[in-house]
């Protein structure tokens, strides 16, 4: 029957946008609530282009011009709705929306209130699609049954595209994004760009289902694309499952089933008058759906989280896990004090407002040595890592890395430059699993760049498999196998936090910040730490500085010492020198703390 | 579970709803009308979908059409939404099967010309739009296109009026506003009375202030509200009175409705040309336009149109379909329902009388019917 | 010259009157959304509630300001209403903003559908004369704008000195900045949130009486002024409460001056396109301010 064949070729064209809002949404965590533009967008591209300068048949270059358009507006809108991390996605994409269509009203290119009619039925070449009905040799297939039939090729092909983007580095990336910022940024990646890309992809992608609607319907017209598609769209979404691209499709269906069957069941069983079918139909839709979300609010189908599979153990002895490194270091020096500094600064000052947080500190961070940086609360010690690390701008000085000046760079150029920190509240990327957080953080993905990924598949693929063995000698390492496929965010405080050390090896620093990494752990799981820490400066001579309150670790670990308070450094020695201090100590720890030290 | 199994239980669960439905018995004759819950549509689709069923409850009470049940089939347009229209025609066409139908829309009727075609359906409707019969064969006009509003609003002004020399256009901001305002403006020049000023609304304005103090500048005699809807209607005339302006406001079809009848500010210097719905029709349906307003009659008609239509094809033996009944409709020309009397032209335009309303005591007022030698 | 501001004295003027109209909701808005997190589209229901109240309180025969009151009386129920029944539920699972917008969205439109089902699309009028006016300046001025201006001149004031002076007032504040802390300090949430939604409720009850009373009653009324509000926030910014009033104050102007200065057709494009020029150069609103805010 038309009528069925007409439903699930909407409803195949409208899965293709909703995955696309999947992505932005979903993987990306974007608050979007502009989407019918891109599809409006992707359908009048699609329409000028058919009416202007497109052949007949020209059904794919078509559907690249809707994905271009809607790119190109998301790039437009995503620029100042991505500044200042995204803290403003909402409002403006939903202007966005009340925008556009007062755009398209009153331009005459857009056919105005008119909207732009006779747009080309989807034509490959040669062939064209008539009323008549097509002959494919095996059967005949009526003129809607094609469409169902393209809009069905459609799908399935951007099932496999969406899925390949889920299943990828770059889909990590996103992922990771979502999760938390900052750290992506801590990690050399710069949050801005993946976020414009996942937001350009999933613009693409549904411009694509646009113009394919666009050549479905042959009519597009600006009351088409208002607030109800918002809504529709978010429904779907929402009802399906937003972190899953097979709830984007079961979303779409299942909403599709329930408006169709409120048309029908309205009619044939309704107590109420018949004039009134149309609002109580909108009516009970909208209500069902809060009904949706009180009884499963994360919708219908959940996330699925890939599974790592573990290599199979070499034959022969179980070789502890060797950190294929990719620092470039030298040997040991005896003679330390003559090699210059890896990572220093001088004079740093920062205020915040009337507040001085950071009142002039210089230090000089030495490789293969451990410097710990005590002081009470608020004496500005994290600030100091933050000027280090670029998430802060000081108000004055600056920071020397391998001679020059790095202050004024941002987090991702810094951490590239191979200085990378922890954060004292850990942050780990809780929604990914315990060896997706090792892999994020790895340097070399060139799977990770949505370009390269389908431009270089093979490359892409086996570098992931090298990455993923990889990552399991980390996750032996730092003795997480065990927990490699559970979420982070599920892990004990001292699983994360070991986690926390994993990630910063996986990206393979020459200088690591440590912001507090044994804070709330177990005294008796600090050996392990120890250990590790110990290793990163020894064996694989790297530069370590941690912020650390608890002296047991001090005394055990650094290498050199130095106390801050009220934002300027205080005193300064070996551990010995500084710990053993009586009178600071006191102030800084009580009197009998300080005993104990 | 695998999304494969996901698909085919969805798609299931659709066809289930499609072929699962008892579609009307096969000795039932179906129309459909369109139902939208955008806030311009909704005040009169109510009315015709109450005087079609006044027509339809008649002719059931005294046994159907040859003994065949008459149904009503709702279409829900949405947003007046093309696409969506679409999807409600088919599954009326297909699944109800309607013969006929009644809807209204420019673009909705315009994009579905060639299914309405295609599906052999017989389709009347009272969007106003000039071009709106040219893309389907089998669309038929119910209300006076635009121009035809245009050129009844010009006569009564030249006869009750003589004095207005200008006049000023307030239209909303879509193709139907813009046609509406060119017409106005060819018909009233034809007798001399230029447009002096016409300003654009959105669909929804937060208010008219802007738009009426800048066609006040132009001081026009008077000034047609070319809105969709009836809702805007009664906010432009309170107000046009309220920053002063004394000429005469007039309107089409949009005045139709109960908003304007219970407005105590038109009840003087407004006019819109309308439906008239003589006393001499049947009492259900004069009293129904009293509270629905004056598109009952248009819906009223509609159905008995069909209905006599479809009487006349059992007589001659020949099957109810609406390419039967449309070659029916034409090749009769003329058709008097109890209401109005109707000239059907081949080419879908149809001629039909208008008349002019005021308002006065919260109920509207004929004042005059225009006959077709009028309006020519 | 002097022509030229005679001549823009109409529209600046009306556009004033139509900015402080939209300012009204605006605040109802930024209030709730300072404080519980959500941008609550339900205030469209109840802008719907307290309308066909004042009607139907008319129908029945009720003196127009006993009506008044009862209309302020369902504004306050329903809004927190809408909290008791629904939105508490979702608050209290930590729902994401994202479910409580698509919440409270279909909330006003199943409000708006099942409205015009039960009474019917039509409009009803409340009163149906032309209401007083007075010309200020060139420019008439009727009843239900003047009190529109005055009431929410007056709401800000009264807001600003609740939140700012008053205990209750103060507790919503303090929720509205941190809510972990708040709580900690014994501020109960919930009988916070109570009072924050009853006075949305009584705030855009305000503004829909003189709505309603100038132009009558129908389903679809409160659309417009919901939206414009949000546009109000969006230009304004949360900042202070003052911010989404001026915001609202300088889309009504560019409604009323793109009239003046182009053609009436691109008014909606002109003032639209104001509201994206001022996110794009300051998406904090064009006064500085809170967007999007933590919720517990």
């Amino acid at each position: 029957m038309i009528y069925v064949v007409d439903v699930l070729t909407y409803a195949a064209i409208m899965v293709i946008a909703t995955r696309g809002y999947m992505l932005i949404k979903g993987l990306g965590g974007l608050l979007h609530l502009g989407h019918a533009v891109f599809f409006g967008l992707g359908a009048y591209a699609a329409a000028i282009a058919s009416q202007t300068f497109l052949p007949a048949g020209a059904y794919p270059i078509s559907l690249l011009c809707g994905a271009i358009a809607a790119a190109a507006g998301a790039g437009l809108i995503g620029w100042p709705a991505l500044k200042d991390r995204a803290r403003y996605f909402m409002i403006i994409t939903f202007s966005m929306q009340l925008i556009f269509i007062t755009i398209v009203i009153n331009l005459g290119i857009t056919g105005g209130p008119d909207g732009i009619s006779g747009i080309p039925k989807v034509g490959f070449g040669p062939w064209v699609l008539t009323s008549r009905p097509v002959n494919l040799g095996v059967i005949e297939l009526s003129a809607s049954s094609m469409n169902l039939l393209v809009a069905l090729l459609l799908m399935g092909a951007s099932f496999l595209f969406c899925r390949r983007i889920i299943e990828s580095p770059y889909g990590r990336l996103v992922r990771a994004t979502r999760e938390d910022d900052l750290a992506v940024e801590a990690y050399g990646r710069s949050a801005t760009n993946v976020r414009l890309s996942i937001f350009a992809i999933g613009a693409a992608l549904t411009g694509i289902a646009g113009a394919a609607f666009a050549h479905y319907f042959n009519y597009i017209g600006p009351s088409q694309f208002e607030l109800e598609l918002v809504i529709l769209f978010l429904i779907m979404l929402i009802l399906g499952g937003q972190y899953s691209i097979v709830g984007a499709t079961i979303g779409v269906f299942v909403t599709m089933a329930l408006l169709e069957g409120l048309r029908f069941g309205l009619e044939h069983y309704a107590l109420i008058s018949t004039d009134a079918v149309a609002h109580v139909r909108k009516g009970i839709f909208s209500l069902i759906l809060v009904l949706v979300l009180i009884v499963k609010p994360s919708g219908l189908v959940r996330e699925r989280f890939s599974n790592y599979r573990r290599p199979a153990p070499e034959p022969g002895a179980d070789k502890p896990a060797q950190a294929i490194s990719l620092v470039v270091s030298e040997p040991a020096e005896r003679n330390a004090s003559l090699k210059p500094a890896a990572l220093s600064c001088k004079d740093l000052h920062k205020s915040f407002g009337g507040l001085v947080a950071v009142n002039g500190v210089d230090l000089s961070l030495m490789e293969g040595k451990i410097t710990a940086i005590i002081g009470p609360n608020g004496a500005g010690k994290t600030t100091v890592f933050n000027m280090l690390s670029g998430f802060v701008a000081p108000t004055k000085g600056e920071v020397t890395f391998k001679g020059k000046n790095i202050v004024g760079l941002a987090p991702p150029e810094i951490a590239r430059l191979g200085i990378a920190r922890t954060f004292q509240d850990v942050r780990i990327w809780p929604r990914l699993t315990a060896i997706e957080n090792v892999l994020a953080s790895l340097r070399d993905q060139p799977g990770e760049n949505a370009i390269r990924l389908f431009a270089q598949p093979r490359v892409s693929d086996s570098k992931e498999a090298e990455n993923i063995e990889y990552a399991w000698h980390l996750m032996e390492r730092f003795r997480l196998s065990e927990k490699a496929n559970q979420l982070a965010g599920e892990l004990s405080y001292a699983q994360r936090k070991m986690l926390a050390l994993a990630r910063l090896r996986a990206y393979d620093p020459s200088i690591m910040l440590l912001d507090e990494p044994t804070s709330g752990v177990d005294p008796k799981r600090l050996g392990e730490f120890f250990d590790q820490i110990r290793g990163f400066a020894e064996s694989e001579h790297r530069t370590i500085c941690m912020i650390e309150h608890n002296m047991t670790v001090v005394r055990e670990l650094a290498d050199w010492v130095l106390f801050i308070d009220e934002g300027r450094v205080v005193a300064q020695g070996t551990s010995a020198e500084v710990l053993g201090n009586r009178t600071l100590m006191s102030a800084y720890l009580g009197k009998r703390e300080a005993e104990s030290v | 579970m695998s999304k494969r199994r996901y698909w085919a239980s969805a798609a299931l669960a659709v066809a289930a709803l499609a072929f699962g439905q008892p579609a009307s018995a096969a000795d039932e004759i179906a129309f459909g009308i369109c139902q939208s819950t955008s806030s311009g549509s909704a005040k009169f689709a109510t009315a015709l979908w109450k005087g079609a069923e006044i027509a339809i409850h008649e002719a059931n009470a005294a046994g159907g059409v040859e003994g065949r049940k008459v149904v009503l089939v709702p279409m829900d347009i949405g947003n007046t939404d093309p696409a969506q229209a679409r999807l409600s025609m088919r599954k009326a066409i297909q699944v109800n099967k309607i013969v006929s139908l009644l809807c209204w829309g420019t673009n909705v009727m315009v994009q579905n010309g060639p299914m309405i075609d295609e599906e052999g359906i017989l389709a009347f409707t009272t969007a106003q739009g000039v071009n709106i019969t040219k893309k389907s064969k089998l669309t038929q006009q119910l209300d006076a296109v635009t121009t035809f509003y245009c050129r009844v609003a010009v006569a009564w002004i030249r006869q009750r009026h003589p004095e207005v020399k200008t006049f000023g256009v307030l239209y909303v901001n879509y193709e139907y506003g813009l046609e509406l305002r060119d017409m106005c403006e060819a018909e009233f020049g034809k007798h001399g009375i230029k447009m002096v000023a016409a300003e654009g609304h959105p669909n929804a304005p937060p208010d008219l202030r802007a738009q009426f103090t800048k066609i006040m500048q132009a001081k026009p005699d008077a000034v047609f509200l070319a809105s969709i809807g009836g809702g805007t209607v009664a906010q432009a005339i309170r107000t046009g009175r309220e920053l002063g302006y004394e000429g005469i406001f007039m309107t089409h079809g949009a005045g139709d409705i109960p908003d304007i009848y219970n407005l105590k500010v038109a009840e003087k210097n407004f006019f819109y040309a309308g439906h008239a719905v003589p006393e001499t029709a049947p009492k259900a349906v004069f009293e129904s336009a009293k509270e629905y307003g004056g598109f009952v009659g248009a819906g009223y008609d509609f159905a008995w149109i069909d209905m006599m239509l479809a009487r006349e094809l059992i007589k001659e033996g020949k099957p109810v379909t609406g390419a039967n009944m449309a070659a029916k409709l034409r090749a009769l020309g003329t058709v008097q329902t109890p209401i109005n009397k109707f000239t059907f032209l081949e080419d879908g335009k149809t001629i039909r009388p208008m008349a002019i309303f005021t308002i006065a005591n919260g109920e509207k007022k004929l004042e005059k019917i225009l006959g077709d030698e009028e309006l020519k | 010259m002097h022509e030229t501001i005679l001549s823009i004295l109409p529209y600046g003027i009306n556009g004033l009157a139509l900015g402080l109209n939209v300012a009204i909701v605006a605040l109802a808005l930024a209030l709730i959304w300072r404080t519980v997190g959500m941008l609550d589209f339900g205030i469209g229901a109840v802008y719907l509630a307290s309308a066909y109240t004042l009607w139907l309180a008319k129908s029945a025969g009720l003196p127009l300001v006993v009506g008044m009151a009862v209309a302020i009386a369902a504004g306050v129920f329903f809004s927190v209403l809408n909290y008791l029944v629904v939105y508490r539920f979702f608050i209290k699972r930590n729902a994401p903003l994202f479910v409580l917008v698509v919440v409270s969205l279909s909330l006003f439109v199943a409000t708006e559908n099942f409205v015009a089902a039960i009474l019917s699309a039509e409009r009803f009028y409340i009163i149906d004369s032309i209401l007083l006016g007075w010309t200020l300046l060139g420019t008439r001025l009727n009843v239900a704008q003047i009190a529109k201006m005055a009431i929410s001149l007056i709401t800000l004031g009264a807001i600003a000195m609740f939140c700012l002076h008053s205990r209750a007032g103060l507790a919503i504040l303090a929720v509205a900045d941190n809510p972990r802390l708040a709580q900690g300090m014994g501020i109960e949430l919930d009988r916070a949130y109570i009072r924050t939604f009853a006075i949305a409720g009584f705030i855009v009850s305000l503004a829909a009486i003189p709505d309603v009373a100038e132009s009558g009653v129908d389903p679809y009324v409160a659309a417009t002024p919901l939206f414009l509000a949000l546009a109000a926030i969006i230009i304004g910014g949360l900042g202070a409460f003052k911010n989404p009033v001026r915001g609202a104050v300088m889309l009504g102007l560019a409604f009323h001056l793109a009239v003046w200065a182009f053609a009436s057709r691109w008014q909606e494009v002109i003032a639209y396109s104001f509201v994206m020029a001022a996110l794009i150069i300051r998406p904090q609103g064009l006064f500085g301010g809170v967007s999007t805010p933590t919720r517990p």
